[in-house]
């Protein structure tokens, strides 16, 4: 199975493949969890989630074709 | 003349001015006073109790601000450029209080002051130079009337380039009551409106020059520090954000987190985000810059050259609030209005937020037919409008036409419209909020209830950075003994928690001078280092334990102002906006603050901090801070 991934704002610096968006390849649907260790991604620093253009959180499943999207913490400006 | 004895990390001199009498006097407090009461509104809020009377009007002569810098201002320890104004504030009516960072917080302490106490009025416009422990009051008359630019070029060709600026304009000068001061052309003491305090005493700027290093017990140490945060922010996720993005960064992750305040917070997405964002922004962004002793370089830099509209660099670009507030939130996607629009705020010394904030108000009063274009004299204020922003600004700065009513607040405004217009105002304490929702994060709730200078997002941390086993942010906060993490949707006793001592670590590192965008959990300084920055500084001997303790004398101090300005537990509340639900977008239909479950955790928090069921401190909790001499404030 496929999905897209994009990482917004300061997140494109874990893209493995120095692209904002990625379509990474999967065995088996994961949860977002998963992905956010899969970009060795620090707990924390991803601070919004969307998949499918709804809200998500760290428990939510991504399945084959699925578009998630990551935007950083944003603690106060 | 020059300091008598010589102190680590502080002078040991403020310099105490009566424009009145035109008289000068130089307060030498010992070693005690500063390890009581530190610097920044530790300091404002100990000369605003000993000098502001109860119940004086805010833009009489006998209203006094402070401008004090902090412990660790001017030091070699990194994002330490701050210092803090007090007063009493002409918005809303408490204690006053806003920090700014810059170059003039350092340049004070260089030219032999830790602070400056300004009292009485002139007779005419005039400003207060210091350099090298030297001092005098000079005329202002050709000064007055212009814009932050224009005088900051008079000013230094006469001066000279290394003499720092602190300085109104013309908003201030007219007694605007958002106001604000500015240092350098781009550092605000934003909000509260000092800067109408300012124009009140017709002190149109105090001008610094200094070129004595401020000594340090060890100066190795905070160098050590410095080099390390220059070395390795890129490493850091929050600090490297910072840096590339500024606070712009917001716009796009709380527009796509549903919490964006669009159209008077009546929506919560902006189809035009993108128009007003990070991306937009690179558009006419020429560089990133800092302050005194940063190396994260949040702010930016924006310059435009067209025909029709031209972006000065010199006056600041647009932070996250503005993006909001003069964007969004009044319907306008459109990056270079919203930049220019800052910049004339910035020329003139009107805080964006509350300039903002008032004219989404007006705009929903008028599209709901409580004024009509004859109250505004012809101007159309559909949100969206974006031909009448640049000159509602300039009028509202000159107080000519609507600007008039505009020059009032929105709460003001408020009671001049009438007509139950006051359902649309979203305030605490008479300030308008800034751009964070509560929704998502109720701890900011509580901030905006219980700060003591009206609405403000930096009284505490904000929980978002907490809501993760292993994260930065939490394991920032373990040697707080906050261990756990912090459900950002929950009002219970472990929110309140999280929020008292967020909100005295927030308090003691105003009294330190620093930027939150230096140190945890925002960014990457740690406590443990911070303690042995202030040991190292000043040469104590001191403890988190002690420095806690500063912020927490700090908070009483402002809440004891306010308690004798007959504020109460009524004033501590959160606008009634955030008892409904999210309206649109993603979280549609949710969110809601249960109201007496708020009610319940401000009650929490008193019993918490010492404080009585109507927000005054306890005698016991005055006592255990060394602050018995304010008990017969308490009695006015």
């Amino acid at each position: 199975m496929k999905i897209k991934v994009k990482l917004n704002l300061g997140l494109s610096r874990y893209s493995k493949t120095n692209m904002k968006l990625e379509e990474i390849v999967l065995e088996k649907p994961v949860d977002i969890q998963w992905l956010i260790e899969y970009f060795n991604i620090q707990p924390g620093v991803v601070g919004v989630v969307v998949v499918n253009g709804n809200l998500g959180n760290i428990d939510t499943i991504v399945y084959d074709n699925d578009s998630v999207e990551f935007y950083p913490i944003f603690g106060g400006g | 003349m020059k300091a008598t004895k010589i102190y680590n990390g502080f002078i040991g001199r403020i310099l105490v001015v009566d424009l009145t009498k035109r008289e000068f006097k130089i307060d030498e407090h010992d070693e005690n006073f500063y390890r009581t009461y530190w610097g920044g509104p530790g300091i404002g809020a100990y000369y605003a109790l000993k000098e502001i009377k109860k119940g004086i009007d805010p833009l009489s002569p006998e209203n006094v601000l402070i401008f004090a810098t902090g412990i660790l201002t001017g030091s070699p320890a990194p994002a330490a450029p701050r210092y803090t104004v007090c007063g009493k504030s002409p918005l809303t009516g408490t204690i006053g209080k806003s920090e700014a960072g810059g170059w003039w917080g350092p340049e004070l302490k260089m030219a032999g002051f830790d602070a400056v106490v300004v009292k009485g009025r002139s007779e005419k416009p005039v400003y207060i130079k210091i350099e090298d422990g030297e001092y005098s009051i000079e005329d202002a008359t050709d000064l007055w009337g212009r814009t932050t630019d224009e005088c900051s070029k008079i000013l230094k060709e006469n001066l000279g380039s290394k003499t720092k600026i602190l300085q109104i304009g013309p908003g201030g000068e007219n007694q605007v009551l958002f106001a604000n001061i500015v240092n350098e052309l781009a550092h605000f003491n934003g909000r509260n409106g000092l800067g109408a305090v300012m124009g009140s005493k017709n002190l149109k700027a105090i001008t610094v020059k200094g070129n004595n290093k401020v000594k340090c017990h060890d100066n190795e140490y905070p160098k050590e520090v410095l080099k390390w945060v220059a070395e390795n922010m890129n490493d850091h996720p929050l600090a490297y954000g910072l840096h590339k993005y500024g606070t712009s960064a917001g716009i796009t992750t709380n527009n796509a987190g549903g919490v964006l305040p669009t159209r008077n917070w009546t929506e919560n997405t902006f189809e035009q985000a993108n128009k007003i964002n990070s991306d937009s922004l690179e558009s006419i962004l020429i560089k990133r810059k800092g302050c005194f002793s940063c190396p994260i370089r949040c702010k930016r830099v924006v310059e435009l050259e067209r025909e029709d509209l031209k972006i000065d660099p010199t006056l600041g670009g647009p932070e996250y609030e503005t993006l909001v507030c003069l964007g969004s939130n009044l319907g306008i996607g459109n990056i270079e209005l919203v930049s220019k629009a800052n910049e004339m705020c910035n020329a003139y010394t009107l805080d964006t937020i509350t300039m903002g904030m008032t004219l989404s108000f007006a705009m929903e009063c008028f599209e709901k037919g409580l004024i009509t274009l004859e109250d505004t004299e012809g101007v159309d204020l559909s949100f969206g409008n974006e031909e009448i922003l640049l000159k509602l600004i300039k009028m509202a700065a000159l107080k000519e036409g609507y600007g008039k009513k505009l020059a009032l607040g929105s709460v003001k405004l408020s009671k001049e419209i009438g007509k139950g217009s006051e359902q649309y105002l979203i305030h605490s304490k008479g300030q308008e909020v800034p751009a964070h929702d509560p929704r998502l994060k109720t701890g900011v709730g509580l901030q905006y209830a219980l700060s003591s200078h009206g609405a403000d997002h930096w009284v505490a941390q904000h929980d978002t950075l907490f809501k993760e086993k292993g994260s930065l942010g939490l394991k920032s906060i373990e040697p707080l003994g906050i261990l756990d993490p912090i459900n950002v949707l929950d009002i219970s006793g472990d929110k309140v928690r999280f929020f008292y001592y967020t909100h005295l670590m927030n308090l003691m590192y105003d009294t330190l001078g620093l930027c939150v965008f230096g140190y945890i959990s925002r960014s990457m300084v740690s406590l443990d280092s911070l303690v042995k920055l202030v040991n190292a500084v000043t040469g104590w001997q001191s403890s988190l334990w002690e420095m806690m303790k500063v912020g927490e004398r700090t908070s009483v101090m402002l809440r004891i102002f306010n308690s004798r300005e007959g504020f109460g537990r009524v004033d501590d509340a959160l606008p009634k906006k955030f008892y409904d639900s999210i309206s649109s977008g993603p979280l549609k239909d949710s969110n809601a603050i249960d109201k007496e479950r708020f009610d319940e955790s401000i009650s929490l928090y008193y019993e918490m901090a010492g404080l009585n069921q109507e927000g005054q401190p306890l005698k016991g909790k005055l006592y255990e801070l060394g602050l018995g001499w304010t008990i017969d404030l308490l009695d006015e």
